[in-house]
């Protein structure tokens, strides 16, 4: 706000701030004269023609705010017996229009309440008498605050100022009409440079004249049929009359935000039709966007308010249809129109996919023949959009899988919008069940990487985030038929498997985690004797799970072979012992092949203990084999120390109740328990001499006693106190 | 104070979520501390536990790939409590081989994780807690998991334990909640 202006403001609430003053204390001592003298000086001050819109508006709403004093005065005197018809004429004497008609309209407020005359004649007087002010802010004002006096006294429905609604609609849709010109004629005045200002003044004002339609919609007495003859036809009448861009726009957009949906679906031929003969600059594609979101809303909360007799989607298809064939439009703008019909018919007809892949095709046609082979900037984001509204639309994101031509626009899109589009689905359909190979086919960005793509440059925490998503997903793939979830699988890994190395190191693993539940279900079958549904075997999952870790082992070995354990207790558990031992031998040959880091080494001879301590159906000998093959790694681990604590723990797995001849022996020997632990003993002897590792003679006479207690009659007495020899 | 004792959620490897019923249960306000047993897998899950209070301990799985310590022994009140993910202690949930771990740190409460079945010991006058894995993760050792998990409301003499899991009950596929209490002191 210039200085200038602001200063001019403020000058003008310190007169209607002292006018107002006098104006109170003159009715304070009930002399109307000097009351109307003041009221009227302090009106002036709305002459003015140095203002902004807004602040015109501050100083107005202090003036409107002051003349309540005024009304309720008048209100007073015709408690007193006074007639209002003699005030309305005083007031006419005014010198001023613009005083004159404030004044005036505040009279005719108390004057309709009086019911003195009609309330309908009262208003058509008023609504005529304002065409005295034509500068446009005064008279939008001016026409304003009759809008704000009449209110609550337009005849309507139940109104006690006159039922007859044609009245107060044949008063607003005049007032209107006058206010619209107003509005309008403002683009024309003062010089071309200022056009820009004026514009914006133009929409700071234009909440004024939206006011008459806000009030014609909240009419109880109009009825659809009333909106369709006799209010809407007027309103675009004026809209079509006015050939103003600005005005238009703004009209179209109140009409159906003001007036209820089940109007605009008696009315969309009517309202439809006028979009044609607006100026070239009027967006209607935001208009149609706006009316077709609407109205799908609207059907999304009140289905059976839908009448069946008109053909919605045809309708609006048409007209789509007609817009994005004329060429005008921008791509982007065109697909805009799709997104919103395509919502649209979800909404209303959420049974009619076929309209909705029709209009998808549409897209596919006009991306085509556009021939960029990756879309940006707008266009991009409107091809965004049209993707996820099917998903989130009607909280069915399944519905894509019904759409031929959904995964077609996919590849118009880049990478990271097309993985933004995958990522949205499967949030959408990590709780539903779902075809998988569609599904997976759907989410392909995500699953693997396509050439034309160009090098992936995901960081490594997006491809997590990522990954791990399409991980959580993998473990929604069910099925209570062993058969089709083996299917789902095979499928699944499929796409899986071509990930490439930054990918299956997420992927696979749930992969082999769901295969073995699988096959531990598949075995429970066999068990459960009798017919089976299935014809799946456990061997079967098995060998698909070996395959799986495998295709893992070049770029995660470790991690391939500690599945490789995990697996083999599955299989022990479903007494597939061979299995079992092959199992523990792929991870055997991944040790020794692949890992080089000696703290891994530990961490994975451990690991290997504690599992083949498990591997109860082993048969003794396959199972001494390993435990052998274990012990020998444990005793070539790098650091002394780690040697000792692995050599000890091997000792358990020569100590194993659960494992056992065929003779019912068990296998427990308690010569090579005492062998380990003599041997971890050494290697403890060794440390002491580089360090005081006394921590390992502890953990040593631990075992020592361990086995003593568990009745090893190899352990004596003898070792434990020599062992404790070593540290004293 | 109320601490949280958790573990093997293995997310995304093994399990698809915490389960919302748990996610209801954990709140940032009431929690003081989490002691973790490790194989969270996922920097989310830790993230996660993060949120629940900073004051966050976590000891190595064997499907964690992050730097964490083997074992960790935190003081709490008068309590000293040991934390391992047990994978390394041989035959995995041996009660005499927990019982050598304890000994090695010294502690009065051994937390220990990896059998994805909850329980709650006391041997020799040791606390053995083992909360079990909170999104029920698949495991080779255990069938038919149920997520579980521990909080302990630590006092300078006494403990009170909460074993909170999710059962499948009769009626499909809804889980239900069980919380059991128990008390330990020194």
């Amino acid at each position: 706000m210039s200085e200038a202006m602001a200063r001019w403001l403020e000058e003008g609430k310190a007169v209607v701030k002292q006018q107002a003053f006098l104006m109170k204390r003159a009715l304070d001592n009930t002399n109307l004269r000097d009351g109307l003298k003041y009221g009227s000086n302090m009106l002036c001050e709305l002459r003015t023609g140095l203002l902004s819109p807004k602040n015109f508006y501050e100083l107005y709403i202090m003036v409107a705010d002051e003349m309540r004093h005024l009304e309720q005065y008048f209100l007073e005197e015709w408690k007193r017996g006074r007639r209002m018809v003699e005030l309305y004429e005083l007031v006419q004497h005014a010198g001023n229009i613009v005083p004159r008609l404030f004044l005036l309209i505040t009279v005719g407020s108390v004057y309709i309440r009086s019911k003195e005359a009609p309330a309908r004649d009262i208003l058509k007087d008023l609504v005529e008498m304002c065409r005295g002010v034509q500068h446009p802010m005064r008279g939008l004002f001016l026409r304003n605050y009759l809008l704000q006096c009449a209110r609550d006294k337009l005849p309507d429905i139940g109104s006690e100022y006159g039922s007859d609604v044609a009245d107060g609609i044949d008063f607003l849709m005049h007032n209107f009409a006058e206010m619209n010109k107003l509005w309008v004629r403002m683009q024309h005045q003062g010089p071309v440079r200022d056009r820009e200002r004026r514009e914006r003044e133009r929409l700071d004002l234009r909440i004024l004249v939206g006011t008459n339609l806000v009030r014609l919609s909240n009419l109880e007495g109009i009825d659809a049929d009333m909106y369709k003859t006799q209010v809407l036809p007027r309103i675009l009448e004026q809209v079509i009359s006015c050939k103003d861009q600005i005005a238009q726009q703004y009209l179209m957009e109140v009409i159906i935000q003001v007036f209820p949906d089940e109007f605009h679906l008696r009315t969309l031929e009517e309202f439809l039709a006028t979009c044609p003969q607006l100026q070239s600059g009027v967006d209607v594609k935001a208009i149609l966007v706006a009316l077709m979101n609407r109205l799908a809303a609207f059907a999304k909360a009140e289905p059976a308010q839908i009448p069946s007799d008109v053909d919605m989607l045809a309708i609006f298809h048409s007209h789509v249809s007609k817009m994005t064939g004329s060429n005008t439009l921008e791509l982007a703008a065109s697909l805009d129109l799709q997104v919103a019909l395509v919502n649209f018919a979800l909404g209303f007809a959420p049974d009619r996919l076929d309209f909705v892949d029709q209009t998808l095709a549409v897209c596919a046609q006009l991306l085509q023949s556009n021939g960029e082979t990756r879309l940006s900037g707008p266009a991009k984001h409107s091809t965004v959009q049209l993707l996820k509204t099917p998903l989130i639309s009607n909280g069915q994101p399944l519905t894509i899988l019904a759409l031929p031509h959904y995964a077609g626009l996919m590849i118009y899109l880049p990478l990271e919008s097309r993985s933004e589009v995958a990522t949205l689905a499967v949030r959408m359909l990590l709780s539903s069940k779902t075809p998988v190979d569609s599904l997976l086919n759907f989410i392909q960005p995500l699953v693997k990487d396509v050439e034309e793509d160009g090098p992936n440059e995901l960081d490594e925490e997006e491809m997590e985030t990522e990954q791990n998503l399409i991980a959580a997903l993998i473990h929604n793939f069910k099925s209570s038929d062993t058969d089709t979830q083996y299917a789902i699988l095979v499928g699944a890994r499929k796409h899986f498997g071509q990930g490439g190395p930054r990918r299956i190191k997420f992927t696979l693993v749930p992969m082999v985690v769901r295969a073995l539940e699988l096959a531990e279900r598949v075995h429970e079958e066999e068990e459960g004797g009798g017919e089976r549904a299935g014809t799946i075997s456990a061997k079967k999952v098995f060998g698909f799970t070996l395959e799986t870790i495998k295709g893992l082992a070049s770029a995660e070995p470790v991690m391939a072979l500690r599945l490789f354990l995990q697996a083999s207790l599955i299989a022990n558990k479903c007494g597939e012992d061979k299995i079992a031992y092959e199992l523990v031998s792929q991870a055997f040959i991944l040790y020794e092949d692949e890992v080089s880091d000696s703290k891994i080494q530990m961490e994975l001879v451990l690991e290997a203990a504690g599992t083949l301590f498990l591997l109860n159906n082993l048969d003794p000998e396959d199972y001494d084999t390993l435990i052998t093959n274990t012990t020998k790694h444990a005793a070539r681990l790098l650091k002394k120390p780690d040697q000792c604590r692995a050599v000890y723990t091997c000792s358990h797995l020569f100590w194993n109740a659960g494992v056992k001849y065929e003779d019912g022996r068990t296998f427990q020997d308690g010569k090579r328990v005492l062998d380990c632990l003599q041997r971890s003993l050494k290697i403890a002897d060794v440390c002491m001499q580089s360090s005081n590792n006394v921590n390992l003679f502890i953990e040593i006479l631990d075992r020592y006693l361990y086995y003593y207690e568990a009745g090893n009659e190899k352990v004596t007495v003898k070792y434990i106190q020599v062992n404790q020899c070593s540290f004293s | 104070m109320l601490v949280l004792a958790v573990g093997d959620a293995l997310v995304p490897g093994r399990a698809g979520d915490i389960p919302a019923k748990f996610r209801r249960l954990l709140v940032p306000e009431k929690i003081e501390g989490v002691l973790c047993t490790g194989n969270l897998s996922s920097k989310e899950m830790q993230e996660y536990f993060r949120s629940l209070s900073s004051d966050l301990h976590i000891v190595k799985g064997d499907f964690d790939e992050g730097n964490y310590p083997e074992t960790k022994v935190v003081n709490i009140h008068n309590w000293k409590i040991g934390l391992c993910h047990g994978h390394q202690v041989v035959p995995w949930g041996d009660q005499e081989a927990l019982a050598m771990l304890q000994r090695q740190l010294d502690v009065d409460v051994l937390i220990t994780g990896h059998t994805h079945k909850y329980s709650i010991n006391v041997h020799e006058e040791k606390l053995y807690i083992n909360p079990g894995s909170i999104t029920g993760a698949y495991s080779g050792m255990t069938s038919n998991v149920t997520p579980s998990f521990v909080l302990l409301d630590i006092q300078d003499s006494k403990l009170t334990i909460y074993v909170y899991e999710l059962q499948a009950s009769s009626g499909g596929e809804e889980m239900e909640l069980k919380v059991q209490e128990l008390k330990h002191s020194k």
